[in-house]
């Protein structure tokens, strides 16, 4: 059944109000302890049914005047009572902290890591624990204790990525009442640019983009030679063996001896756009840092100096995975 | 919803079913509960993994197959029995199929109203108590399915489960009182198929020997005042007037009344009729147990009586439709009442009517002796006399009677149970042409030695004789008391000896006189008569009552008040009982004051982290503070040799002093120049010196 547009829209934005009110009513916060002031209770669907059962309850008792099923009536109306306290209590008292989660390349999952643990000595037990609007992974906080969960979101851009609401909830002990919580933990996380599938890294050089190669590309014996795919810069084609008649070659950088090299923004191809230059830049930082080289990255308006290693890595796909206005990581 | 289920939920829900199924067990036909145990070991056999799940056409057929063995079996659907059957046989052919949450909490919730439909049906404490426990387990079912962590065994569902039921009974307790007690909705077929118990609409020889078999109970009375002594107790239920020489049943009167009164007529057909006040009225509540007959018992004239109730012309007092739950009655009787002063001709020829032809032997002797008497007084004395001189009998297994039965029993047998020497006084009265009639009632009754109250047990069943006397009106005979005073005075176990509940020998009032039988008996009763009066008959009168007292004055407005006021508390003591509101570790002296010290330190801006001892915190303390380093240093050295060396009574009682009055002392501020450091360092200083 096709809803009509207009209730969609008014179901979009009830949506909407929704979220704006929850966004002020728990705002952002790395470590969040539930309580009475973000703690939601609803009844669910079991809980609806329980409450029509108690009104048959009710009604056998009236009509049978039997006051003893009245009782079994009222006992059950006052385990539903109860029992809004108990759910709320099974949630209450849980400190929420965010973690983050380790930088990851487009196109994967960030797993952020949220920590559960008991702040009011109690067991919380049967926790739902996902993203809002997802189907969330069991839970399980013991008396004095802690579980650590890992939540998976999916990165498609490269940048910042922010991470959803968490949405904790419990209908335990009785599954008739739901107490839920929607937390901003104020998690993000990095994501680089997803490496270009193809590229070669350009040539050692030192300081300008035109230095002298170390061998003549013109020697029968030079073996540096491979065929030209594409993404390769147009700088490293062999014009000379093009003139010869023979395929379309460009230099294989893996056969100069290595030095500090520089990865420029300049060196990628022009014509492509922003984000493909990113890739290709992303490719290169990690190919020479499987190699173990040592490089610079040139970005407009932030240049790393050349240097090697893990850190260097990091620095240079951050700069990656930020550029373009993005504000550095905190 | 449609949730998958964890594996033991399985196993809980068929434990919850079973609960609920219990005590109907004995009430359900076989083949439900075959249908019971095989859906069961079918569910669990696909729980092993070795059977599968039956196909949907198997389903079909069972639920089909199920209904119409239901419609065969009672001829409805819509009656107790064939709802309670259906709910069964559907719950268990859910178990059957279940793998989704929705069909355990069907099957749940099944279970609860089970519990509450075997609350319609028995309504005794042990009935009562086993439905408390089912609500637990079923209860407990609940917590398991939800449970998220498997551990902590079964007992921890329980544990939750009960410690929430406990919690929720005040709230329980508050709506039982206040929630009121309306009419019924609208009409639903009563459980008719109960037996109908105590005396019936007729009266053949045999009868009420019966019932004298049977050691359950007819009803309880409750006097306001003194209970009047054993002799006087006879409790009118019918009055029986027409005979046809075998069988003693109502007159026609008393027979249009009685339709009427069931057909809900609500007024009298005829005015009761007349009385003369005696002067004796006595208060007394009744409490009835089912019968299925429509007819009441009480003790003299009714002046006054619940609504709803009927009087008839012969006295008796009737409800409005059988009795077939446990009914609760008041009633103003006028004990020394003379009733109907004045008896109409057609009346009078009613109660004179006798079968002709039968009994000849009887009548002639009737005839020769009201001759000779020359006053009804005075005959009916002869009669009572000859009674008590001649060797009758007074047994619960008399001989067969022939067609004259009176004659036969008169100047043949001499042996019968009340109903036979009722039956021959009244013959003898009316072939005298003295106006009597049948009356059939239960007689005497045992004293609860606590409350007080009587129990009226069936074995007190009887029947007697009034005659109808000039200006005395009806006066009441007991041709029995004639021939065995002792069963009117101390009751019909006395009066039969090994033939008192020879029938049952382990009913418990055959051996009422082991005197520690008949302590826990009576101990017992008085349970069970406080669970009947207090809860069973809670009802909008004595609501009414409770409400009144309680609030001084029943006004919607008080009982909201009430509601409301009294279920917060009860939610508070449950909410401080969940959160933190615990016991507080009881502290001693110095550790409070170190306490309060830390506090301190930490309003000044270094917080001492949980679980950091003493002395790694001061040494923190001075690495970050160094103005605040030295008392606090000292303090916390004083406090660590009293927290955890071993201190003796002199030192403890010094260093507690010195570190108190340190502590009193210790005012670290907000760190601003070492100036103010330097104070507390002089204040220090001078109060060391002498």
């Amino acid at each position: 059944m096709r809803q009509p547009a207009q209730l969609r829209r008014l179901g979009h934005s009830v949506r909407a109000l929704r979220e704006a009110w929850i966004a002020r009513r728990i705002p952002a916060a790395r470590e969040v302890r539930l309580d009475r002031g973000n703690i939601f209770i609803f009844p669910t669907g079991s809980g609806f049914a329980f409450l029509a059962l108690l009104l048959a309850l009710l009604l056998t008792g009236i009509n049978y005047e039997s006051n003893l099923v009245f009782a079994l009536a009222f006992l059950l109306a006052g385990l539903f009572v109860v029992g809004v306290l108990h759910t709320y209590a099974n949630l209450a008292q849980l400190r929420v902290t965010g973690a983050g989660a380790e930088a990851v390349f487009a196109g994967a999952e960030a797993g952020f890591v949220v920590q559960l643990a008991d702040a009011g000595r109690r067991v919380h037990d049967g926790l739902l624990v996902g993203w809002e609007g997802n189907e969330g992974q069991g839970a399980h906080v013991p008396h004095d204790g802690a579980q650590t969960l890992t939540l998976f979101l999916r990165a498609s851009h490269r940048g910042w990525l922010r991470a959803p609401r968490v949405r904790i909830a419990s209908a335990y002990p009785l599954g008739l009442l739901r107490a839920w919580t929607s937390l901003d933990l104020a998690q993000r996380c990095v994501v680089y640019p997803r490496p270009a599938t193809a590229g070669d890294a350009p040539l050692a050089s030192r300081g300008g983009d035109e230095g002298p190669l170390t061998h003549d590309p013109g020697s029968e014996d030079f073996a540096g030679f491979r065929d030209y795919r594409s993404g390769d810069p147009l700088r490293h084609v062999v014009w000379k063996t093009l003139a010869r008649g023979q395929r379309l070659q460009t230099l294989d950088q893996r056969a100069f001896a290595d030095r500090s090299r520089w990865l420029r923004w300049s060196d990628t191809e022009w014509g492509t756009d922003v984000e493909s230059r990113l890739a290709l830049l992303c490719r290169w930082v990690l190919e020479l840092q499987a190699q173990g080289s040592e490089y610079g990255l040139e970005l407009p308006g932030c240049t790393l100096q050349p240097a090697s290693g893990d850190a260097q890595c990091e620095q240079a796909l951050t700069a990656l995975a930020l550029f373009g206005g993005q504000e550095p990581p905190a | 919803m449609s949730a998958q289920l964890p594996r033991r939920a399985l196993a809980w829900s068929l434990f919850a079913l079973l609960l609920g199924i219990g005590p109907h067990a004995a009430r359900l036909p076989a083949w439900v509960l075959l249908v019971v145990a095989v859906a069961t070991v079918w569910r669990h056999r696909v729980h092993q993994g070795a059977w599968s799940f039956p196909g949907r056409a198997v389903r079909a057929l069972l639920v089909l197959m199920s209904f119409l063995a239901v419609g065969l079996q009672w001829r409805a659907l819509n009656g107790l029995e064939p709802t309670v059957a259906l709910l069964v046989v559907a719950a268990a052919l859910k178990a059957l199929e279940m793998r989704s949450a929705r069909d355990f909490l069907v099957i749940v919730f099944v279970a609860y109203f089970l519990i509450a439909c075997q609350l319609l049906f028995e309504q005794e404490i042990p009935y009562a108590a086993y439905a408390l426990f089912a609500t637990f387990g079923v209860t407990a079912a609940m917590v398991a399915r939800h449970q998220g962590d498997p551990g902590g065994g079964w007992l921890r569902p329980f544990a939750i489960a009960t410690r929430m039921l406990l919690q929720a009974v005040p709230i329980m307790l508050l709506l039982f009182v206040v929630f009121p007690r309306i009419a019924p909705l609208w009409s639903i077929p009563q459980n008719t198929g109960g037996a109908r118990t105590g005396p019936s609409e007729t009266m053949s020889p045999g009868d009420v020997a019966r019932l004298s078999a049977s050691s359950e109970l007819a009803f309880r009375a409750t006097f306001d005042a003194a209970v009047p002594p054993a002799r006087e107790r006879y409790w009118r239920g019918l009055v029986l007037s027409e005979f046809d020489g075998r069988q003693w049943r109502q007159g026609a009167l008393s027979r249009m009344e009685s339709e009427l009164a069931l057909q809900g007529a609500t007024r009298p057909a005829l005015r009761p009729t007349s009385h003369v006040p005696g002067g004796a009225v006595s208060a007394y509540e009744i409490i009835l147990e089912a019968n299925n007959q429509p007819w009441l018992y009480v003790l003299g004239y009714p002046l006054a009586f619940d609504e709803g109730l009927r009087l008839g012309s012969d006295y008796r007092l009737m409800n409005s439709r059988p009795v077939v739950q446990r009914l609760r009655y008041r009633v103003n009787a006028d004990l020394a009442a003379r009733l109907e002063p004045e008896l109409g001709a057609l009346r009078r020829q009613s109660e004179l009517q006798l079968p002709p032809g039968l009994n000849p032997r009887a009548a002639a002797l009737a005839g020769e002796w009201r001759a000779a008497a020359g006053s009804d007084e005075r005959y009916i004395e002869r009669v009572l006399r000859w009674f008590h001189e001649e060797d009758f009998v007074y047994t619960m297994s008399p001989p067969l009677l022939g067609r004259d039965s009176v004659d036969d029993f008169l100047f043949g047998a001499r042996r019968g149970f009340c109903e036979h020497y009722a039956s021959a006084f009244t013959v003898l009265l009316r072939a005298a042409g003295i106006p009597a009639r049948v009356v059939v009632g239960y007689q005497g009754g045992e004293r609860n030695p606590w409350q007080g109250y009587l129990l009226v047990h069936q074995f007190d069943a009887h029947a007697w004789a009034e005659a109808w006397l000039p200006q005395r009106g009806w006066v009441r005979f007991d041709p029995t008391a004639a021939v065995a005073p002792e069963r009117i005075e101390s009751g019909v176990g006395d009066a039969l000896g090994a033939e008192f509940l020879a029938g049952s020998p382990l009913a418990i009032e055959r051996y009422r006189n082991v005197r520690l039988l008949g302590w826990l008996r009576m101990r017992w009763d008085t349970l069970t008569y406080h669970w009947a009066r207090a809860v069973l008959n809670y009802d909008a009168e004595r609501q009414t009552a409770l409400l009144s007292r309680l609030l001084g004055a029943v006004s919607p407005a008080r009982v909201v008040a009430l509601l409301l006021g009294c279920g917060a508390l009860a939610l508070l003591l449950v909410a401080a009982s969940l959160f933190g509101m615990r016991p507080v570790r009881r502290r001693d002296a110095a550790t409070a004051a170190y306490l309060r010290a830390c506090a301190r330190l930490a309003a000044a801006g270094i917080e001492r982290t949980r679980g950091e001892a003493p002395l790694a915190f001061a040494a923190r303390v001075e690495r970050e503070r160094p103005d605040l380093a030295r008392c606090f240093s000292a303090l916390s050295r004083d406090y660590a040799r009293l927290a955890y060396g071993a201190p003796d009574a002199a030192e403890l009682q010094h260093l507690t002093r010195a570190l108190r009055s340190a502590v009193r002392r210790f005012r670290p501020r907000p760190q601003v120049g070492l100036a103010i450091g330097a104070g507390v360092r002089r204040r220090f200083h001078t109060r060391g010196t002498p």
